[in-house]
């Protein structure tokens, strides 16, 4: 059972190891995973610490039903302060490490300290020890995984491992496993970097007990036959998350050119059922029956031979729509080159899309780029960015602390083009037509991000009636109305909180379907693995303590209302082109702060966004931080 | 009197119908319920179950969209020049 799982702190100056158990008050309260990890890095982790010195400390942590065969349940958090935006750093990644981590003895690792090598931890079987990474510095996250494996001889050792991005310390480096899974966003794979830490490795051979191992096999072959039954998952397992691309570029509901338009004309070369060509089969993550990303080959061209797995639709705007390259190929070829170094494919399209806006309007030239030319749909310049952006190269140095310090560097009203919140890159999704996903991005913890609170839900049209039940409260099924979408991203925060914090998938749950699992769901499942009864009210109280204590972070960090807020361009410039639904939209500026309000509201905030004494004493949050070393 | 109308097909429908496009000609005051009758006729499989036999409405695992918005009641009326796209909610990123 979960009880018998650990905790480590590892101090990487001392490679000191220290292991002891998880209270089970603190499952109760965090459940797990990013919960866990949520409620380490606020008392373990000083306020305003440099997050490239040895005083920031990372959190590596399975969600609490991670190993379960069902919904995915794979998922491994990974937390620190970000280096890229100052606020919360927190990434979620899937794939296998997190069950070997787990089938190792250990759910979580609290990383400290420095080494003043290269280093990589290894753990199997209830040991752990700092190893000697010299021969992994340099090599890239497909290589470096390889010679882990090799090292140990053993084909089943899973590894956590950044590649020179990370190594130089490019704020937006990912941490990665396998041939596809990134923990992308907020520059994990920086921090990991900065303590001269290249991989965690693990082994695991020790058993899983579970509470009711029946009733919870029973009850995942239940869960996997309804999420297979439906059709959304169908389509995902065919065509992988880029199929949404089909509804949304049609629309117009996908920023083109960095944020100049809300279509990619003549983009067809990048509709999902494209990927046939190259596509080799599907693979998927541990406990998951949908297998939703594809494993592509690519046998011609300079980059040649290519072997990868994705695209994710993330991609197919960063490499694609944002700069308007209209090829598939070309976002094959990215998609390899960005997990190869180890950079988030998201930040980097973003940044690089902004470039070339500031190229096309003057504000940086020739001289500035090195003589790259940033044209749009010039894909060569993409890719030649891509590899200087990791090895902090040329005009790539430039961009490779983000937007914030690109900003500064470059000034001149560039920062009016940047597509970003709190300093990290929004997606390639146009919100303007779709208030409550603005305001999700507005409100995100971590920045401009989808996956804190997006509602996808809002862009079916379902019934009020359906929306009323879902949300508990009235919620328009107008995807342009700004009525009760406030409810709809504070309930979607509550519940991806406590989804990352069980480890399950979040496209398993109210991410694609009203239906899919969720409260109930995952209240059942947590009794049969664990015997821990959470009723939906306490699960829900649970994603409130979790979203609240980031919020106390941030706000611990200097992010205040203000900093809730969207780029200018969003209230300025109409949508310019796609259906009627979408054309001509704006986000208007006293609604969006209505919403604000309210959501604040919901989550027992006042109007400055600051948690009142109440919420607090309310969720047991009016003392912490309890522990702060 | 006829009425124009184009049909996008998405995912599993457009590998069904083979074809991501289709012009096509409609009575005028057809509804929208009328086209997936015709759809469901021609390709059967997958459009069979578009509209659900219970409830008469769009089924929520289907996304019908005219000109962009969401529309789960097949009894609007088609209008000239009408885009109609069939596809399949997903969120994802």
């Amino acid at each position: 059972m979960v009880w018998n799982r650990r905790i480590a702190y590892v101090d990487l100056s001392t490679r000191k190891v220290v292991q002891s158990d998880i209270p089970k008050t603190m499952r109760q309260l965090y459940l797990g995973g990013r919960g866990i990890d949520m409620y380490l890095l606020y008392n373990h982790v000083k306020p305003k610490v440099d997050p490239l010195s040895s005083e920031n400390t990372l959190f590596i942590g399975i969600g609490l039903l991670g190993g379960i065969p069902c919904l995915g349940a794979s998922r491994c958090d990974i937390a620190a302060r970000s280096p890229l935006t100052g606020a919360v750093g927190d990434s979620n990644i899937g794939g296998f490490f997190g069950p070997e981590l787990r089938f190792a003895g250990f759910d979580h690792l609290v990383i400290t300290g420095k080494s003043k090598e290269p280093a990589y931890i290894w753990v199997q079987d209830r040991e752990i020890e700092v190893k000697d990474a010299t021969h992994l510095w340099g090599k890239d996250t497909i290589e470096t995984q390889t010679v882990i494996r090799q090292d140990h001889g053993d084909d089943d050792v899973k590894s956590l491992v950044i590649g020179v991005a990370g190594e130089n310390m490019v704020r937006f480096a990912n941490v990665r496993t396998g041939l596809k899974n990134s923990a992308g966003r907020t520059g994990m794979g920086c921090v990991m970097g900065s303590k001269n830490l290249k991989a965690v490795a693990a082994r695991g051979t020790m058993d899983l007990e579970f509470a009711k191992p029946e009733r919870l096999l029973d009850y995942c072959k239940e869960m996997n036959d309804m999420i297979i039954g439906t059709r959304w998952a169908k389509a995902q397992s065919r065509w992988g998350t880029m199929i949404i691309f089909s509804n949304t570029n049609t629309t117009g509901l996908i920023r083109t050119k960095n944020f100049q338009l809300n279509r990619l004309e003549d983009g067809r070369d990048l509709e999902p059922e494209n990927i046939d060509r190259y596509s080799i089969g599907t693979s998927g993550c541990y406990g998951c029956i949908v297998h939703c990303r594809h494993r592509y080959v690519l046998e011609e061209g300079p980059y040649a031979p290519i072997f990868a797995e994705g695209p994710e639709y993330t991609s197919l705007g960063a490499f694609g729509t944002m700069v308007n390259c209209k090829k598939m190929e070309t976002i094959l070829v990215a998609n390899h080159l960005v997990n190869k170094y180890g950079i988030d494919t998201l930040e980097t399209g973003g940044l690089i899309a902004w470039a070339m806006e500031l190229y096309e309007k003057g504000i940086i030239n020739d001289k500035m780029t090195g003589g790259l030319k940033l044209n749009w749909g010039n894909e060569e310049a993409v890719f030649e960015l891509i590899r200087q952006i990791a090895a902090r190269e040329g005009f790539g140095n430039v961009l490779a602390n983000g937007f914030r310090d690109a900003i500064a560097k470059i000034g001149n009203n560039s920062a009016y083009y940047a597509i970003q919140v709190k300093g990290m890159s929004n997606l390639h999704s146009d919100e303007r037509p779709t208030p409550s996903f603005a305001l999700g991005i507005a409100t995100s913890t971590r920045g401009s991000d989808h996956l804190r609170s997006r509602p996808a839900v809002d862009m079916y049209g379902l019934p009020e009636e359906v929306l009323q039940e879902l949300y508990e409260g009235p919620v328009s099924s107008d995807y342009t109305s700004y009525d009760g979408k406030s409810r709809m991203i504070w309930w979607q925060e509550l519940l991806y909180a406590v989804t990352d914090s069980i480890g399950t998938c979040k496209f398993q749950t109210v991410f694609c379907a009203v239906h899919a699992p969720k409260w109930n769901e995952f209240s059942k499942l947590i009794q049969y693995a664990t015997d821990m009864r959470f009723t939906k009210t306490q699960l829900m109280q649970i994603g409130e303590r979790i979203y609240t204590l980031e919020r106390m972070f941030n706000l611990r960090e200097g992010f205040t209302r203000k900093d809730d807020r969207l780029p200018e361009r969003y209230f300025k410039e109409p949508t310019p082109i796609g259906f009627p639904i979408a054309k001509g939209k704006t986000i208007d500026r006293e609604k969006f702060e209505a919403m604000l309000d309210e959501y604040y509201s919901l989550h027992g905030w006042n109007k400055n966004g600051v948690p009142t004494k109440k919420t607090l004493t309310k969720l047991g949050l009016n003392k912490e931080p309890t522990h702060l070393i | 009197m006829t009425v124009h109308v184009k049909i996008l097909l998405h995912a599993m429908f457009k590998e069904i119908a083979g074809q991501r496009e289709i012009l096509h000609e409609v009575n005028a005051n057809s509804t929208l319920r009328d086209l997936l009758d015709v759809l469901a006729q021609k390709y059967r499989k997958e459009f069979n179950s578009i509209i659900n036999s219970k409830t008469g409405q769009v089924s929520l695992d289907t996304l019908v969209l005219v000109n962009g918005k969401s529309i789960r009641d097949p009894d609007v009326q088609l209008q000239d020049s009408d885009v109609v796209m069939i596809t399949v909610p997903i969120g994802g990123g």
